[in-house]
């Protein structure tokens, strides 16, 4: 038995950095004995805010250690992980630091929040709203997002206190609508898109603690069939899960996408390769400002020229198509204005920033995005055993 | 922006055609059913931004006024046309004023147009309202002093 697991952190960048690290926690958990509700990160001889997060409770494999620490770690130039930045160790211990994030579970979605922004994640298909209850689209979707106690998502609407809500009754954000799957050449159904947006999603885990709260949420299953290369039908149940991961302060949510398929008969999941699709249906303006940089599929920026200037950045470290903007498919004409899609390119694990912003312009949000983007999917600080 | 205002027993009134103009742009930016749905609301808005503006001192009651509103109004169409028709309008002020300011910026020349026919609504809604005809009456003089 283990009473304490060294860890190696890793700063790929040439600049000192810090902040929370996120790593998994059961090779940790293998190597020594400890339990999760029990253990404290040292590093430099004090003890760091510590949590371990259990995202989904059928998956063990899943559970996350996240730690933070002060920006205190050496500098590399390599910029490849080969460097080791300094090192932390697993402790038992209480970890008593304040927790000053909060999580909310409820039957119909789950809300997160940190004193600065606070969002809630409507699990149900249906909509939040009372007097829209028919619309079953909202699966997933976060169907308010307050930023300093201003709702984001509709500026005009709040202003004006139109609609029986004070803003319009279609906009959501960060709504995982669908999913693309490729099947194999030698099967001649072709890829399939798996839509989401109309399904229920559940919460599976809801925890908070010092360094950050999550709540994880699952699409409820939908059937995959392909042959393998002998020919024989393989069929699964797949789910896409979520942890969206909201910290203190800030005024971003990080978030992983991964796919879980089952296979008929069988209990072992797999990660799957699939494709996320993104919608978001904002008040931006008639005219929108849509920036990235060409060649950088990393992050892109929308902003609002002429409202309040709020923004939203997205940042992934799976490559950001195009921003569609109606999407092709968007049935409504009136509102088309206000929504946006884009896919991120083939993943089995997606890790996604969004960011949320007032009184910022293109060039503001875009410094934002283009560093979480850096920080938070590209080139995080890590730790290994 | 288009023709002056008569005066009519100490109360101004605007020129028909600036009414008439007003009601074209409301309608190329087809949000009349939602200020229909949502009239009470705009018109307690609108008088809330005329208590406020009496808060001021006596020169700056009208800016004010217009500094609360003309928002406002900017804000209905935000929220209730569809990009076509937003589209729509802003051409047609193109054509309506060919050269000078409203061309400039249509959104702007929209949103005062918006609020004209929104006070001419609440002027119509609320003239046999003993308690309510006189701040409608305040509030027309100053969109008068718009135009």
């Amino acid at each position: 038995m283990m009473s304490a697991a060294k860890l190696t952190l890793l700063n790929p960048s040439p600049y000192a950095r810090g902040g929370p690290i996120v790593t998994p926690w059961e090779p940790i958990a293998t190597a020594g004995s400890f339990d999760p509700k029990n253990v404290t990160v040292f590093y430099d001889g004090r003890k760091m805010p510590t949590q371990v997060d259990r995202l989904d409770p059928d998956d063990p494999s899943r559970d996350e250690l996240v730690f933070s620490v002060p920006e205190l770690l050496s500098t590399s130039n390599e910029d490849n992980y080969q460097t080791e930045s300094g090192y932390a160790t697993v402790r038992e211990g209480k970890n008593d630091e304040p927790v000053q994030v909060w999580v909310d579970q409820q039957y119909t979605g789950v809300k997160l929040g940190n004193g600065l922004l606070e969002i809630w994640i409507n699990t149900d298909a249906a909509s939040p709203r009372p007097d829209h209850k028919n619309d079953k689209w909202f699966g997933g979707a976060a169907t308010s997002v307050q930023l300093d106690g201003h709702e984001i998502l509709d500026v005009v609407g709040v202003h004006g206190g139109f609609g029986a809500y004070g803003h319009h009754h279609e906009i959501r954000a960060m709504q995982l609508d669908r999913v693309h799957l490729v099947r194999p050449p030698w099967n001649e159904e072709g890829s399939v898109d798996q839509k989401l947006f109309n399904r229920n999603w559940r919460t599976v885990s809801a925890v908070a603690g010092p360094v950050r709260a999550t709540a994880t949420i699952a699409s409820d299953p939908f059937d995959y069939e392909y042959k393998d290369a002998v020919g024989k039908e393989l069929s699964f149940k797949c789910s896409v899960y979520r942890a969206i991961s909201l910290y203190p302060g800030q005024d971003w949510i990080l978030e992983e996408v991964w796919l879980k398929a089952i296979p008929g008969g069988g209990k072992k999941p797999s990660l799957f390769w699939f494709v996320p699709g993104y919608f978001m249906m904002t008040e931006m303006s008639f005219y929108p400002d849509k920036f990235r940089y060409p060649n950088h599929p990393g992050w892109f920026v929308i902003t609002a020229p002429d409202e309040e200037n709020q923004g939203y950045g997205f940042a992934t470290d799976s490559l950001a198509g195009a921003i569609w903007h109606p999407p092709l498919d968007y049935p409504d004409g009136r509102s088309q204005h206000r929504s946006f899609s884009w896919e991120l390119g083939a993943t089995r694990c997606a890790r996604c920033v969004h960011l949320f912003r007032r009184h910022t312009n293109r060039l503001g949000i875009s410094d934002a995005i283009g560093k979480l983007w850096y920080s938070q999917a590209f080139k995080p600080v890590r730790a290994k055993l | 922006m288009v023709d002056t205002t008569t005066r009519q027993d100490e109360q101004a009134v605007l020129d028909p055609q600036v009414e008439k103009t007003a009601e074209q742009a409301v309608r190329i930016l087809d949000i009349g059913d939602a200020i229909q749905a949502m009239s009470e609301l705009l018109f307690q808005q609108i008088e809330d931004c005329e208590i406020v503006a009496e808060t001021a001192p006596p020169a700056e009651q009208d800016p004010t006024f217009l500094a609360l509103t003309l928002p406002l109004a900017n804000n209905l169409i935000h929220y209730a046309a569809a990009v076509w028709d937003m589209e729509a309008a802003r051409q047609w002020v193109h054509n309506h004023w060919p050269q000078g300011l409203p061309a400039k910026d249509p959104i702007a020349t929209l949103a005062a147009l918006t609020l004209i026919h929104l006070v001419n609504k609440g002027s119509e809604h609320f003239r046999e309202d003993a308690a309510r005809k006189d701040v409608w009456a305040r509030i027309g003089q100053r969109i008068v002093k718009l135009i």
